[in-house]
């Protein structure tokens, strides 16, 4: 017997992004159960090589329905009631037949080769996948878009209220003979009568692609603009710039080559691999659909710079821990870049997961942000945008939730945000090895663990935590302390070792202690070349020639071989990103 | 495709069983009928097609009409198969079933009940909505639950997907032996949403006819049982048919009406004569869809001229009415008959020709002189186009 395999599946529970795909006038006789299913099978197609417009003759279309329009059913009914039969509605009995979705999905997305109904209660996703499966097999088409819709059913809203969880929802699988990582395999679904899509929907949500067409382009881009804004002083011009062609229009080619070889690291692309400005987004895509991972690179502000790699089920695990945070928002506006853990879960994954619209803007701190802000909007962002923003007194519209990053921030700052308007602020506590671990939504208050997670604990600290789902396992970097069951603080970092010449040193350790020389106000110590390197910002009024001299001797006192950090660099302040993170020099 | 019938059943307006159609499907029909089983304000003006009242009043409780008559068509179509429940054991059993309302929530007295925010006496009827599929029914019926069931839904064209579709699991190796059908009774909601879209006619209908006003509706079931040439010879199981070729494809042009050029419909017979091998002069006859409606006919007779050009057509809707999602189910039933029997049934009603159609339907039962095989067609709502090749016990597969 054959098997049959998924190329990409789609979901949706809710139409919002129906009009990205669709002229709205040709969507004006479409009732809600066929938009929710256009929605799904759209960007199912979409996220592949088949055009939408294009006319389609070897995609056959299986739609799994258990109950059909049956909102429609009821309106014509509502009339009949209502209005006697004389007044009964026309449009609403069309719309009840129970292929009016593979009409919609016909006609708005130019399908014309075999098409199929299946209605039966919870077994309708299975059944249909067996004929999906003949279909394939006996080569009557090439691909076989199969489907699955539901709509709540109004008796079933009523009178099972509290017993049964009732979802709207449409899953689109295109399938092949072709083999990919996932097969589609259905022979052991437990039928849900009450929910006859749900399984699909679960199942969509699983194995749809890492990333969309639109968002590889996205982290590429991105990419591109926080190497880029490293490079510059004005960091802020960077980010006016809309594309990698427009960003990518610099001299230096060893920079333009720095700045792929990241890209091919963090999409996976073969390092022998050439990519231009034109064709950076693409790969990423390309690549990434293939390998369905995507590799983090840490600033390296706890030791040395990591690759932290995220299959595409780490990251489905972490964003199906998340989701119940953002139930009301309706909007996600963001400021932070999504090649980042941080950026790339909650401006990226997040918002596709509820089909929530998405905004970028650069993180300028003005005080006309209130006109990129309204009710129902999600600001994903970082404390450093919200400090400034807090100095400039700038006051939220109402309804807006804030989520930062980089937990622990400041209770101060938070309290701040909240006085000045802010509906929710939810503070992520994660770091890129592992995504988000925790959120808190008070100043002061303690961290909750995110579903995904369970922990070992040592003497009531949390040593290490576990995904339940997939092979991720961590030790933390930071002090936490339980306070209960899931319940946790966040007390600072567990200092991390570097190796010189095979010997472990600690850079937190040695920057304490350079610290304690009295020339010294502040410094970063880092791997650099084979050794330590250092950072160093001096008191004031002290020459960095007697600041030499005496560090010297110090650290010849305080610190093994190992640890003397070489060379030294003087400024005065610290190397930040623009995103008030340590940065390298 | 090759795929064996070994046995069918149905129940219709003409006749409670293959015997009682045969003997009705070669005369006129003399009598037209008017709903009363349920309160419509229109049930005196349009005429419609009843199962007998011997089959109605053997309705239980707990039953849908739809399921009476797919029971009452199963259980000839095994008895004329010489099929028990004991000779699936072990065998791959799948079960494909069409219907309209049979699937639909069609409760209007429980829900008018409900919307009235009376308390309702009993969820049954919405649980037994909930819970019941006609397909696994079957497969209940026979003690094969753990077969393969398919509920088509395709409108119109739901009976003849459900046959198709059961060839093609016996052709690629899916099952044994498939139960293929369709079942609708007439039914308040549909009988009112035809009038309201204006495309249900007061009068007898007239499939091609320049006059022709619109569809009358109908019910019943037709039942095909489909078996692997292995699993046939193994229990030396006698030939009533053959479904050579099916064919299935999506206008994706509009919710009710059919693309006017017929294309849809012309390539989905093509695609069923490629797979049976034969050429349009091995076709004998077009069992055709033929509503009587304005745009079905026209599109349906754009198609048959340009693919089965000077091939008879008739329109057995026209003696049985238009049952919907069993409506294919029937008509192949009826086509089965016709090959076996080798005469092909008067359309009735026709009176003046359509010259935008140029097609004349069958106006008196003909014998068949040529052709091994009949095409048997559906266009269901939505642009669903299906298309059967079928062949009488006679036929040689080899």
């Amino acid at each position: 017997m054959n098997r049959i395999f998924i190329k990409n599946s789609g979901f949706a529970d809710n139409t919002r992004s129906v009009n990205d795909f669709f002229d709205i006038k040709r969507l004006r006789r479409i009732d809600g159960l066929s938009k929710l299913a256009l929605c799904a099978a759209a960007k199912t197609l979409y996220n592949t090589d088949i055009s939408l417009e294009e006319e389609k003759n070897d995609i056959g279309l299986i739609i799994a329905t258990g109950r059909g329009s049956v909102k429609q059913t009821c309106n014509f009914m509502d009339g009949i009631i209502d209005g006697g039969d004389v007044l009964a509605s026309p449009l609403a009995f069309s719309h009840s037949v129970h292929n009016s979705i593979e009409t919609s999905i016909t006609v708005l997305l130019n399908m014309r080769g075999p098409c199929l109904t299946v209605s039966q209660g919870g077994s309708s996703f299975s059944s249909a996948a067996v004929t999906a499966k003949s279909w394939l097999m006996s080569g009557k088409c090439k691909y076989v878009l199969l489907g699955a819709a539901d709509e709540e059913h109004p008796v079933m809203s009523k009178e099972y209220e509290d017993e049964i969880v009732k979802k709207e929802c449409a899953a689109f699988f295109l399938l092949t003979l072709e083999e990919t990582p996932d097969e589609l395999i259905v022979e052991n679904i437990k039928p849900d009568d009450f929910n006859p899509s749900l399984y699909a929907f679960e199942l969509a949500v699983k194995t749809g692609q890492l990333m969309t067409k639109d968002g590889a382009r996205r982290i590429a881009e991105d990419f591109v603009k926080a190497a880029l804004a490293e490079r510059k002083r004005d960091a802020m011009s960077v980010f006016e710039r809309k594309n990698i062609p427009e960003l990518m229009q610099i001299p230096d080619e060893g920079e333009k080559q720095k700045i792929f070889d990241g890209i091919k690291i963090l999409c996976s692309i073969d390092g022998g691999k050439d990519l231009n400005a034109q064709t950076a987004g693409e790969e990423c895509f390309k690549s990434m659909q293939k390998h369905n991972k995507i590799t983090f690179s840490t600033s390296g502000s706890t030791g040395i710079p990591q690759n932290c790699v995220h299959t595409r089920d780490m990251v489905k695990e972490e964003v199906g821990a998340v989701t119940f945070l953002f139930e009301n928002i309706e909007r996600v506006i963001s400021t932070v870049l999504s090649h980042h853990s941080y950026g790339f879960i909650f401006s990226l994954q997040m918002p596709e997961r509820l089909n929530l619209p998405v905004l970028s803007y650069p993180p300028a701190p003005v005080l006309q942000w209130d006109k990129n802000l309204k009710k129902g909007d999600l600001l994903v962002t970082f404390p450093l945008f919200l400090k400034y923003l807090m100095q400039l007194d700038f006051k939220f519209p109402p309804g807006v939730t804030v989520l930062t990053s980089t937990a622990p921030m400041p209770d101060e700052l938070m309290e701040n945000i909240y006085k000045n308007g802010a509906q929710r602020v939810i503070e992520i506590y994660g770091a890129s090895e592992t995504g988000a671990i925790g959120f808190r939504e008070n100043p002061g208050s303690s961290f909750f663990l995110l579903p995904c997670w369970t922990y070992k604990e040592e003497n009531r600290m949390i040593k290490s935590i576990s995904r339940k789902s997939t092979p991720l396992q961590r030790d933390l970097p930071d002090i936490v302390k339980l306070k209960g069951d899931r319940v946790f603080s966040v007390d600072g970092r567990i200092d991390k070792a570097v190796q010189v010449a095979g010997v472990n040193v600690f850079p937190s350790k040695i920057e304490k202690l350079l610290r304690q020389h009295s020339m010294v106000k502040d410094a970063i110590v880092r791997l650099g070349q084979e050794r330590l390197k250092a950072f160093i910002v001096l008191q004031k009024g002290v020459s960095e020639k007697e600041a030499r001299a005496s560090l010297h001797d110090y650290m010849e006192t305080v610190f093994t071989v190992h640890e003397i950090p070489k060379p030294l660099t003087f400024g005065d302040k610290l190397p930040v990103t623009s995103f008030g993170k340590k940065a390298d020099w | 495709m090759k795929t064996q019938i070994t046995g069918f059943g149905c129940v219709c307006s003409l006749g409670d069983n293959i015997s009682e159609i045969r003997q009705n499907l070669f005369k006129p029909v003399s009598e037209i009928s008017f709903l009363d089983r349920f309160e419509s304000s229109f049930a005196g003006d349009y005429p419609v097609f009843q199962v007998s009242q011997k089959i109605l009043s053997q309705k239980d409780e707990t039953e849908s009409y739809s399921f009476l008559f797919l029971k009452t068509a199963l259980d000839e179509a095994l008895k004329n198969a010489d099929l028990r429940p004991e000779d699936l054991k072990g065998a791959r059993v799948g079960a494909v079933i069409g219907t309209s309302v049979d699937a639909s929530f069609n409760c209007f007295d429980f829900y008018k009940e409900w919307r009235a925010g009376e308390t309702v006496s009993s969820l049954d009827p919405f649980n037994k909505y909930v819970h019941y599929s006609a397909a696994k029914e079957v497969l209940n019926y026979l003690g094969a639950a753990d077969g393969i069931s398919q509920t088509v839904v395709t409108a119109c064209a739901a009976g003849t997907d459900a046959a198709g579709i059961a060839a093609e699991w016996i052709e690629n190796s899916i099952c044994d032996v498939v139960i293929a059908g369709g079942t609708d009774e007439l039914n308040l909601i549909p009988f009112t949403g035809f009038i309201k879209l204006m495309i249900a006619s007061k009068e007898r209908s007239r499939p091609f006819d320049e006059n022709r006003n619109g569809i009358n509706l109908g019910e019943g079931a037709g039942v095909l049982i489909m078996e692997s040439a292995e699993f046939a010879a193994g229990r030396n199981a006698k030939k009533a048919g053959f479904v050579l070729g099916y064919g299935n494809i999506c206008d994706g042009y509009h919710q009710t009406s059919p693309e006017p050029s017929g294309k849809g419909m012309k390539k989905a017979v093509e695609i069923a004569l490629n797979q049976s091998g034969l050429k349009t002069g091995d076709i004998a006859f077009v069992n055709a869809h033929a509503t009587g409606t304005e745009d079905n006919d026209s599109a349906e007779s754009a198609a048959l001229n340009e693919v089965l050009n000077g091939v008879p057509v008739t329109a057995t809707k026209s003696k049985t009415g238009h049952a919907l999602g069993a409506a294919g189910a029937i008509e192949a039933c009826l086509t089965l008959i016709c090959l076996n029997e080798q005469k092909i049934p008067a359309a009735e009603n026709f009176q003046t020709a359509d010259k935008k159609l140029n097609l004349i339907p069958v106006l008196k039962d003909t014998k068949i002189t040529g052709g091994k095989a009949a095409v048997s067609d559906s266009l269901g709502f939505g642009g669903c186009n299906a298309a059967l090749v079928l062949a009488g016990r006679e036929y040689d597969p080899a």
